[in-house]
């Protein structure tokens, strides 16, 4: 469960690389040659870090904790699971 | 959620979560919300379904923070802070990472598939996070027992099977037993030796079948690293690998799955930076991949 103080400031940003990412084709297969070319498609883009740039704290404690001693409301992300992965 | 089957709902920590709720039917559920530190709902954030709408919810966002500074003190705050005795602890806070545990940051991304939607998280505007660990007793496995260059060991147990028991080879997650890895190929020869450094290639090749009531999926790929094992200090320095292969869902689910069986995917592991949450967070298979028993005997 995840919590962050209320702040706008990354919030609405369009990611300009999905289009690259849904035009990659995977290489036939892997080799020292493709590595570089499968990795690069499994990294984090600059908008896949910018969720991350974020304050977030990993329990919603900590958050409502937080936002206490900021004076500051608290965004609660809620979930069942994992937000990493599928529910 | 947890907090519904939580023992102690007496703390703190939950009565400030149930009154965040107090007047929806549905009590605590997921979702994103904005709230006061004293528990009071502002605001539900989470708008637009399967793809997020960002303006309508900076919109909300901006309506709660309103709301909040026009709000007392004494409603918006808690008139006393919280302590770690109003804390709920959880099963994962015995869950640790024992001394010298490899421990990787796992990304992946599937590729561009027939009938993709957004519904699908398999779509590749969307990626995976996740961390890999390997305690010193498994990462050893990549060791041959002679360290001399050209010599090779062939890799067996968690160092070959965790990438395909954790769902690390595919988009989402799936029910993967031992049983289902067909082939599990893996081999890890020494290229070079400079001081205590020992440079490793890992190469595998992996078949895996699942059929049981909750996983009917398969998967074919491929995986290509170095890593460095020091000798001096028996811990791995470094570690960068790839994966690419090809997972068939096997089965649509219609609240999952747009489009296509199969799909085409790359991950990646890397030591983990420990740079922001998810880099921080427990693996996700903590419980039924790792276990408690796993981190108490390294």
């Amino acid at each position: 469960m995840l919590s962050l103080l209320l702040n706008f400031a990354t919030i609405g940003q369009a990611s300009p690389t999905e289009a690259q990412l849904i035009k990659n084709v995977a290489p036939k297969e892997l080799s020292w040659e493709t590595f570089e070319t499968v990795k690069k498609h499994a990294s984090l883009t600059t908008d896949d870090l910018r969720f991350q740039s974020l304050d977030w704290k990993t329990t919603v404690f900590e958050g409502l904790k937080y936002g206490q001693e900021l004076d500051k409301p608290v965004i609660l992300w809620l979930y069942f699971g994992d937000p990493r992965g599928a529910c | 959620m947890d907090y519904n089957n939580s023992d102690q709902k007496s703390k703190r920590e939950f009565q400030l979560l149930a009154n965040v709720f107090r007047n929806d039917p549905n009590g605590i559920h997921q979702g994103i919300f904005v709230v006061t530190p004293s528990g009071r709902w502002l605001t539900t954030a989470n708008t637009g379904w399967p793809d997020p709408d960002p303006v309508a919810a900076l919109e909300r966002m901006k309506q709660a923070l309103a709301k909040y500074k026009a709000m007392p003190k004494s409603e918006r705050l808690l008139s006393q802070p919280l302590t770690d005795a109003d804390r709920i602890t959880w099963e994962e806070d015995k869950f640790f990472k024992p001394e010298r545990t490899l421990d990787l940051r796992v990304v992946k991304r599937g590729y561009a598939y027939p009938g993709m939607e957004t519904f699908d998280e398999r779509h590749p505007k969307f990626f995976g996070i996740d961390r890999l660990w390997f305690k010193p007793s498994e990462f050893r496995a990549y060791v041959p027992r002679e360290l001399k260059v050209g010599n090779s060991i062939k890799v067996s147990g968690p160092a070959m099977e965790r990438y395909i028991l954790m769902s690390h080879m595919m988009k989402a997650q799936g029910a993967w037993d031992v049983s289902h890895i067909k082939t599990g190929d893996m081999t890890s020869r020494i290229t070079r030796i400079e001081g205590s450094q020992v440079h490793l290639e890992i190469r595998a090749h992996y078949i895996a079948k699942a059929n049981t009531q909750w996983n009917k999926a398969s998967y074919e790929g491929d995986l290509l690293g170095r890593a460095v094992y020091d000798s001096a200090i028996d811990s791995m320095t470094n570690f960068d690998a790839v994966m690419l292969g090809t997972h068939d869902v096997g089965v649509l689910v219609s609240n999952l799955h747009k489009g296509d069986r199969v799909q085409r995917v790359a991950s990646s592991f890397s030591l983990n930076p420990l740079t922001d949450a998810d880099d921080r967070m427990l693996p996700q298979q903590w419980y039924w991949g790792y276990g408690l028993r796993w981190c108490r005997t390294p």
